[in-house]
């Protein structure tokens, strides 16, 4: 808890607005060491508490702001992770297509089929999953 | 300065910002601001989700530090990250230069 209490309610309202989770535990952080730090050398350059308080809310901008910045860095990000698993499951099916194809009768059928099944339902996951949703 | 302007150049300034050494969001932000003679003027704690972006892409890494009692995330660039400056250096460079010379010929 911030020494100063419009700082614990800016953070408040910024967690409330951005969501919980890890990401937004570190951006809370961050911003508070940021807002310490901003106060802590307007008061030593003589500001008064209230003004460098306000002075420090004022620059950090808004908690929509920030939300708005954090939607445009996600929508930048790149999904790389679902990505590589998509083309690997990919990979693997065409591997395992090709091999029925060249060896219908050899005893391996139902593993390939039960691989398969496998691979397909990792690929839909990374394609439209919860994994994917969170990369965008 | 106008907000998108800055905001279509904001990581590869801030790659800039942190090439001297590791830093953390309020000392880029104050980078930005005094490097460019206070043109660049941006709601700080914008730069967060954005050094939290550059990071995932690799460009840039981060560790936890103390000081004046409070935990701090400073930020370094990567061996990717340099390279990357290199580059966007470059092509701004190329750019700017094409620029000036559509926008300079005017009369």
């Amino acid at each position: 808890m911030s020494a100063h209490p419009e700082v614990a309610n800016f953070l408040a309202v910024v967690e409330a607005t951005v969501g919980r989770g890890r990401r937004t535990e570190r951006l809370l952080w961050e911003l508070e060491d940021h807002l310490l730090e901003a106060i802590d050398r307007a008061l030593s350059n003589g500001a008064s508490r209230d003004e460098a308080v306000r002075n420090a809310l004022r620059a950090i901008g808004s908690p929509e702001e920030l939300a708005g910045a954090i939607a445009r860095e996600q929508e930048r990000a790149t999904p790389r992770r679902p990505m590589w698993i998509a083309g690997a499951g990919v990979a693997l099916l065409a591997a395992l297509i090709t091999n029925q194809l060249a060896a219908p009768n050899d005893g391996w059928a139902m593993a390939r089929l039960g691989l398969a099944a496998i691979t397909l339902a990792q690929t839909a996951l990374a394609l439209w999953g919860p994994a994917a949703q969170a990369y965008r | 300065m106008r907000g998108d302007l800055v905001r279509g150049h904001l990581e590869t300034l801030v790659l800039a910002a942190v090439e001297q050494g590791a830093a953390h969001g309020y000392a880029v932000i104050e980078a930005l601001r005094e490097r460019s003679g206070g043109a660049f003027v941006l709601p700080e704690g914008t730069i967060y989700p954005v050094l939290h972006r550059l990071e995932e892409a690799g460009l840039l890494s981060s560790a936890w530090s103390e000081a004046a009692g409070r935990k701090r995330r400073l930020y370094s660039l990567t061996k990717m990250g340099r390279s990357e400056l290199v580059d966007q250096r470059q092509t701004w460079k190329e750019f700017s230069r094409a620029v000036s010379s559509v926008l300079g010929g005017s009369r």
